[in-house]
């Protein structure tokens, strides 16, 4: 386990000692910072009897932090290690090839939440000028934050496969977009007229972010979330782990 | 270095092959544990709700009526979807399906989809302009509609000193329990409006007299709507609600002792008075309803504190009595134009199987009953409607073991100008429901509590939180990894 701690130390200084990291949680405050804008203002207008959670998941401003931060975070992961020439010395150090890639999700994830963090202040903001200070709650922060932390897994385990797959980071950023984008446009059911029951509807609800997230936001915990999230996440990371492996067979 | 040139593969072409196809096992095995795990989380899930007013249960009562479910229920909800009520509506949708695999949910945004909604509106035989928000349910060939309209409870407290109506309350759960209930249980129900002394029309679609929003508000509820003249016929042994709204003409002795035999078999009766049969002579039924504890005054009532003494304006009835009928009033108002009293005679002694009327709605304790020579008859709280039952000796029909009466001095709440007005649609269904006991299963579902968020900050705050969240937070950040990156570079 030593090994493994040290390569997400390593992953976490790369993260930092580079503009990456700070970049990205700029871009993702930057981002909240709009949404909470729109939220204040809709609040200050109207009320509504939705809790302030629920309010900021169904703008656009959160899925665009998970589709536009989550490749730029693994982009480097992989192909930034095959373009910079440190792969080959990284994948000859005595670890074993599952345990870089975990290392390099851990990481990637870790730099997720840091970058999340200040969202539970801006909510505490928002809640000191409610009416009502159950406007907030922290078990509906706690289920948020686990919300969060399930679908930004399973982001982050695509951008790592996608990054596993190219020998350039933009690359990896493009393959990783494209794949994440195609999973959120399956949830956006409401955007085209596609089938609202049978087979496929269910289908289609199953695999609904923009509706599972709503749920986590309410204070909702749904065991079909929790496998889905968590078996695509190992999936994933088992397809990576698998493409990592494919240089030992040359 | 040219490494390639010398590099000599590590394995031959059928060892790789032989790698590759473990590897694509491998992988197909992996995708088939996860399809799995997904289809068994999919048919047997938990959910729990851990916020603390459990916004997401369902009452005891819903979910025996979703257990009751045996087979395919549609239920389109025809629903604007950036309407304030809709995600409520959703939510809930949502919950009863998670309960009742039996629920088929398809969401139509008529805004967004015309087409899918003018199909809808053509299979449903909606008007083409019918843009109203509704939760249609079908299944055992019958439909329910649920609209949108009906489904918030409101408080009118502060409509006099603020101008403010707030949302209070949301009634899906016992309006959709409602609709399922009523598609569980399909037996037509029959209600007889009598005719023939000027009585209101179910049919009439004059806003002034007629009733027929009310008539389309209980044929939604799955109720026939009839008519029925007392002079050649008997009361209908399917008639499980009789009638009589607002006569203005005296009803025939024959007529009357019809209607009294029908309610000693267990009848239910919807007696509506109006101020001016008090200038009128006696209809009958004032001395038939007298026989079961129901005294309707030869008066007018009006209210000191609502200022309609002489302008014989509306009265706002806010007081109600302890009855399952009102009991989903209470914080809500009805709004009648100036009513007869219409109170417990006392005369029944209430003992054994005597009739027992309670009082169901009252003015305000600066109330007037005015008789019809102009003097005061009495002041104080006055009761404007009362409900009646009474148990049945050896019942014919186990739906007829009690007789039930309603009765209200005042007909014009219900009429198309003013059903829509305050609480008055919700009375007449409540009350309908009661009669037709309906309210056995439908009474423990409460509307949920709706609490409003929203915040009071002035411009200058809202423009320094914007300059916060999207300039010195984001850009302070960024100015840490500048630094960083200045560091290391010089």
């Amino acid at each position: 386990m030593r090994a493994y701690f040290t390569l997400v130390a390593r992953e976490l200084s790369a993260y930092f000692a580079s503009m990456t990291g700070y970049l990205v949680i700029s871009m993702v405050l930057f981002l909240l910072g709009l949404s909470f804008s729109e939220i204040l203002h809709k609040l200050n207008v109207e009320p509504t009897d939705a809790p302030i959670t629920e309010q900021f998941f169904v703008t656009v401003y959160f899925w665009l932090i998970l589709v536009l931060t989550t490749p730029v975070m693994t982009m480097r992961s992989f192909a930034f290690e095959k373009s910079s020439g440190t792969y080959e010395s990284l994948m000859t150090a005595p670890v074993k090839d599952w345990q870089v890639v975990m290392a390099k999700f851990t990481g990637s994830q870790i730099l997720y939440l840091i970058a999340w963090v200040p969202f539970a202040g801006y909510l505490a903001v928002v809640g000191q000028y409610s009416n009502d200070m159950t406007i907030l709650t922290w078990r509906t922060m706690a289920t948020t934050f686990l919300g969060l932390s399930l679908i930004g897994s399973l982001f982050i385990s695509i951008g790592c496969f996608a990054s596993s797959l190219a020998r350039s980071p933009m690359v990896a950023a493009i393959v990783s977009y494209g794949l994440v984008m195609g999973l959120l446009l399956l949830s956006l059911r409401s955007l085209g007229e596609t089938p609202s029951k049978g087979w496929t509807a269910r289908v289609l609800q199953y695999f609904s972010m923009t509706e599972h997230m709503e749920d986590f936001a309410r204070g909702i915990v749904d065991t079909r979330y929790l496998v889905l999230y968590s078996s695509l996440t190992v999936f994933f990371l088992f397809l990576t782990t698998k493409i990592v492996e494919i240089r030992r067979w040359r | 270095m040219d490494t390639n040139h010398h590099s000599q593969p590590s394995f031959s072409r059928g060892q790789r092959w032989r790698i590759g196809l473990s590897v694509f096992l491998s992988v197909l095995s992996v995708a088939s544990i996860v399809a799995m795990a997904n289809y068994l989380a999919a048919r047997h899930f938990r959910i729990w709700d851990v916020t603390a007013e459990g916004r997401s249960h369902l009452g005891p009562l819903t979910l025996r009526v979703l257990g009751a479910l045996t087979n395919r229920v549609d239920v389109i909800v025809f629903f604007d979807h950036s309407s304030r009520i809709f995600s409520s509506v959703n939510t809930l949708i949502d919950q009863m399906k998670n309960r009742c695999p039996q629920l088929e949910i398809e969401f139509v945004d008529y805004i967004r989809f015309p087409a899918r909604a003018e199909k809808l509106r053509a299979e449903f035989n909606l008007m083409p302009d019918d843009t109203g928000d509704r939760v249609i349910f079908r299944g055992n060939g019958e439909t329910r509609t649920v609209y949108a309209r009906d489904l918030s409870e409101y408080d009118y407290s502060e409509l006099m000193s603020k101008r403010e109506i707030k949302r209070v309350g949301f009634k899906g759960e016992q309006l959709f329990a409602s609709a399922l209930y009523g598609l569980i249980d399909p037996r037509s129900v029959n209600i007889y409006f009598l005719e023939g002394h000027g009585e209101r029309d179910p049919e009439n679609t004059e806003d002034q007299t007629g009733y027929s929003r009310f008539a389309e508000s209980l044929a939604e509820s799955g109720v026939t709507i009839k008519t029925l003249s007392l002079l050649t016929n008997a009361i209908p042994d399917d008639c499980r609600l009789l009638a009589v709204a607002n006569p203005s003409s005296p009803i025939a002795l024959g007529e009357i002792r019809k209607i009294e035999d029908y309610l000693n078999r267990g009848g239910r009766l919807l007696a509506l008075f109006s101020y001016d049969s008090v200038l009128r002579p006696p209809t009958g039924l004032e001395k038939l309803l007298e026989k079961w504890d129901v005294k309707v005054g030869a008066n007018s009532v009006v209210d000191r504190a609502q200022g309609n003494l002489d302008s014989g304006d509306a009265l706002v009835i806010e007081k109600f009595g302890n009855h399952s009928i009102v009991q989903p009033l209470h914080r809500s108002r009805l709004f009648m134009a100036t009513p007869r009293s219409v109170e417990p005679a006392g005369t029944t002694n209430h003992e054994g199987e005597a009739p027992k009327a309670s009082p169901l709605a009252f003015t305000g304790p600066e109330g007037i009953a005015i008789a019809k020579d102009g003097n005061t008859e009495r002041a104080g709280a006055i009761s404007v409607a009362v409900a009646v039952e009474k148990k049945v000796v050896n019942p014919a029909d186990s739906d007829l073991d009690s007789t039930r009466i309603v009765a209200v001095g005042e007909s014009l709440f219900l009429a198309n100008v003013a059903i829509d007005k305050l609480a008055n649609r919700d009375f007449g269904r409540l009350a309908v429901n009661w009669l037709l006991r309906r309210d056995v299963l439908l009474a423990g579902i409460g509307p949920r509590a709706i609490k409003e968020f929203s915040i009071t900050m002035t411009q200058t705050e809202m423009r320094t939180m914007r300059w916060l969240f999207m300039g010195v937070v984001p850009g302070g950040v960024f100015f840490v990894g500048c630094l960083v990156w200045y560091r290391r570079r010089f």
